[in-house]
């Protein structure tokens, strides 16, 4: 069994949020293990949740398809990247 | 010739000398006796004293109750000036069907490391709240000061997850916490993941 915990981070983004995941091992880490950053939104129609990978690790992410009027660039503006004490 | 008026004169004189040295050995007598009898007085005396000591020494010697209370005296102060100091090592070993029940108010302290087994058909029941040995974010890495370029309001909140290989992939649980109240997961959520191409995930 693994166990890991993930610090989110939720900006409000148009009709969802922008969340951010800080992923770390442990309580001693001074700096995440990974980081990713996406766009969710709840259907309520479907009530499933619509999510929109945005960024990995800082690194903007272009999906295949993108959904009308979506600013991508925007979204990726209100990831929260961990700030490590080098920054 | 010695007339009869001088022969009474001299036998009158002796008469006298004979009475005075009567007299003087009387006197001489009762002196010694009186000597006598005061060295006798004192010889007792002393002999009295001598016997009254020996007597006395004897009774503590030969009597048991002032021994014993000298011993026992003894004793007592050695026994309060002393301290002990023992150590005593082995081990105790309890027959296998043996229980153990502890009196109200008592604890155990189990060294670190030690392993605690509990018997399989037994049951823990827990009063208050039980925290898991899980990591918790440190305050530097939940880094609640920080924000977006855009300077939007963030919230915070933190995530425990817990993978378990399944088949082809992994069933994850994940434990949703609020910083309002770390103490138990605001929501649960439990799902099976596998990754069927690069890059892409069903859940």
């Amino acid at each position: 069994m693994i166990t890991n915990f993930t610090v989110f981070k939720r900006v409000p983004f148009e009709n969802g949020h922008v969340m951010t995941g800080w992923v770390f091992l442990t309580s001693a880490q001074k700096a995440p293990t990974s980081q990713y950053c996406y766009y969710t939104e709840n259907a309520e129609a479907s009530g499933l949740d619509v999510v929109l990978d945005i960024a990995q690790d800082q690194k903007i992410e272009k999906p295949k398809t993108m959904p009308k009027g979506f600013d991508m660039l925007a979204a990726f503006n209100r990831c929260v990247w961990f700030r490590s004490e080098r920054s | 010739m010695i007339s009869n008026d001088d022969n009474d004169t001299i036998k009158g004189f002796a008469a006298a000398v004979n009475s005075r040295l009567a007299a003087e050995i009387r006197v001489t007598r009762a002196k010694s006796f009186g000597w006598l009898c005061a060295g006798a007085a004192i010889g007792f005396c002393l002999a009295g004293l001598g016997c009254a000591i020996a007597f006395l020494g004897y009774s503590h010697v030969a009597s048991v109750r002032p021994a014993a209370e000298l011993i026992g005296k003894a004793l007592v102060s050695a026994l309060q000036q002393t301290k002990m100091k023992a150590t005593v090592s082995g081990r105790m070993s309890l027959s296998p069907d043996s229980e153990l029940k502890l009196a109200a108010g008592q604890s155990v302290l189990v060294s670190e490391g030690a392993i605690v087994k509990l018997d399989p058909s037994s049951s823990v029941r827990i009063i208050g709240n039980l925290r898991v040995d899980m990591p918790q974010p440190s305050k530097e890495q939940l880094q609640l000061e920080a924000t977006s370029k855009s300077d939007e309001l963030v919230f915070t909140n933190y995530t425990m997850f817990r993978n378990v290989s399944y088949e082809k992939g992994h069933v994850v649980t994940g434990w949703h916490y609020d910083l309002s109240d770390t103490s138990r997961p605001k929501s649960q959520t439990c799902y099976y993941a596998e990754s069927i191409e690069s890059g892409l995930s069903r859940g």
